[in-house]
């Protein structure tokens, strides 16, 4: 029952085959058995869950209107703010914090009717690329427990694939979504910068942060897309933009990206270029492309988001919310010292490259510069986007790693982010969908699309499914 | 770039970080890396200007966006994204 997809689970739940207690019941004991070994999960509501899904089956018993999820049970990034419920973000500066609002995005699924199970683990303020930068543990992958789930949405991945949620709500700020979503064999979208509200995401570099989905399958992540994406008054960047209407994909054209190889396993790159066949069997055209400069993109990246991150974690001080340190004699002390003791290493590394990037000659020398590669980075993804429909490439160079392997250093770990992170510079949407295997671990295939043209990623996504 | 070009005692008081020696002499190093790996960057051409951000008109933000985030700011919970990427 656990390993159903949406709406699997949904055909169930209206034919009556399972009520939404029951079905909530077993992936509460899924958890119960698997999350200590696993660490898919920060915080557990099963008692809310337990109290929403009653409250659903009542409804369904009366015959009342209920929405287009009801009753599916769902994890959420411990990123996404939920009234009442405490909202980590992998950080033991808000180890205690309980937001008094909930997410836009959330807020959509429990009108429709959803199960929260819990919230998720991830890297802290979702700085990381393997859920091991968490105050609350590392994440195993439920594949291989002697490796990596990824990151920095690990805990949804991991969960989506273990059988304790059926879909996941993630983020993706770097290729937190699609990373672990290879990983782990799941599918991951990243939608539009824009598609989906932010309203309630705690920042990390805004002008890259995206709500996106976890599943089983295409089909999910489409169902759980259409429910949270749309404008919302709270966050003044979304749009209400339905996309372009699903086509024929024969007459689809898409670009594959040969330059990877470079970067990319050998035997994750011979899965990338299956895929490319098996789409080209389908009608569809493959064109062959140049991938803008990844380094380049990544500079671009990494600088811009430790410059954002810099300054939306300027808020914790200590005073308003989150860790506050113990026998400071002044504010300023108060302010250093419950920064110090709150941040892991990861963020404060972060924080000062973001301080590096943006202060005296550090503001022209990369800051201004950045800004300008991630247009250039943006107007060639543009323009190799109006012959192609959607862009092949590899979701990460390798399979997931072993914990045992050596340790990379951090940027051996920013250069894993290549194939993701131009996506995130142009705010476009993109999905990953596992495609074949290497070394006996998931491979995934990323497509990049056009702005709010989230309908040809699923149609592609589909026939790579097949 | 060189470690000892890096005045991470300065960053760090900007930063309101309180380092140890050990996270000093790290920090140094892996910002100085940093930098060499973001070198790639000086091969653009084209000044760095102040305006380099993506002009307000190329963003999917709203006409009432600045009311709007004003209001935000405001109640303390919102930050202003310092670009935004999506094509209209």
């Amino acid at each position: 029952m656990t390993k159903y997809t949406v709406r699997q689970l949904i055909a169930l739940l209206e034919r009556g085959e399972i009520s939404s207690e029951a079905l909530t019941k077993n992936y509460i004991n899924a958890i119960e058995e698997n999350n200590s070994e696993l660490c898919a999960y920060i915080t557990v509501t099963a008692e809310k869950a337990l109290s929403k899904a009653c409250e659903v089956d009542r409804c369904r018993q009366n015959g009342e209107r209920l929405g287009a999820l009801a009753g599916v049970p769902f994890g959420a990034k411990d990123n996404l703010c939920t009234k009442g419920v405490r909202t980590t973000c992998g950080s033991k500066m808000l180890a205690d914090l309980v937001p008094p609002y909930t997410a836009t995005a959330l807020k959509r699924l429990d009108s429709e009717d959803a199960v929260m199970l819990g919230k998720m683990n991830m890297d802290e303020f979702a700085m990381g690329s393997a859920t091991d930068t968490s105050a609350f543990g590392i994440t195993k992958n439920p594949l291989d427990k002697t490796r990596t789930a990824g990151g920095s949405s690990g805990g949804g991945a991991a969960a989506v694939a273990a059988g304790l949620a059926p879909f996941a709500l993630g983020t993706d700020t770097g290729g937190s979504v699609r990373q672990p979503a290879a990983f782990c064999g799941c599918v991951g979208l990243k939608p539009t910068y824009g598609a989906v509200s932010r309203y309630g995401l705690i920042a990390f570099a805004s002008s890259f942060d995206t709500v996106g989905v976890l599943s089983r399958c295409v089909d999910d992540s489409k169902t759980v897309f259409e429910v949270i994406r749309g404008r919302d008054v709270m966050d003044a960047t979304t749009r209400d933009a339905s996309g372009v209407a699903a086509r024929d994909t024969q007459q689809m054209c898409v670009g594959l990206c040969r330059r990877t190889a470079e970067r990319a396993d050998p035997k994750v790159e011979q899965q990338i270029l299956r895929a490319a066949e098996q789409l080209r069997s389908a009608g569809v055209r493959i064109k062959e492309i140049e991938l803008p400069d990844t380094e380049l993109s990544l500079a671009a990246y990494y600088i811009i988001s430790a410059a954002e991150a810099s300054s939306n974690l300027g808020r914790y001080d200590g005073v308003r919310y989150g860790h506050r340190a113990d026998g400071a004699r002044s504010i300023d002390e108060l302010f250093v010292k419950s920064r110090s003791e709150g941040f892991g290493d990861e963020v404060k590394r972060r924080i000062m490259l973001g301080t590096f990037c943006l202060h005296g000659a550090g503001r022209d020398d990369h800051y201004a510069k950045a800004q300008l590669a991630r247009r250039a980075v943006t107007a060639s993804l543009r323009e190799l986007l109006t012959d192609c429909d959607a862009l092949l490439l590899p979701t990460a160079p390798s399979v997931a790693y072993r914990f045992d392997e050596k340790k990379p250093t951090p940027l051996e770990v920013y250069r894993e982010d290549a194939f993701c992170v131009p996506a995130n510079l142009a705010g476009l949407p993109a999905i990953s969908v596992p495609y074949g295997s290497a070394d006996g671990m998931p491979v995934g295939a990323q497509l990049i699309g056009r702005a709010f043209d989230e309908q040809t990623l699923f149609a592609l996504g589909e026939i790579l499914e097949k | 770039m060189k470690e000892k070009s890096i005045d991470t005692a300065a960053l760090a008081l900007l930063a309101r970080l309180e380092l140890t020696d050990a996270e000093h002499q790290r920090m140094a190093r892996e910002i100085g890396e940093f930098a060499d790996f973001a070198a790639v960057l000086s091969s653009l051409d084209g000044a760095p200007k102040a305006d380099a951000c993506e002009p307000l008109e190329a963003c999917n933000c709203r006409d009432d966006v600045a009311a709007l985030y004003a209001e935000k700011i405001a109640d303390g919970y919102v930050s202003v994204p310092l670009t935004v990427g999506a094509e209209q």
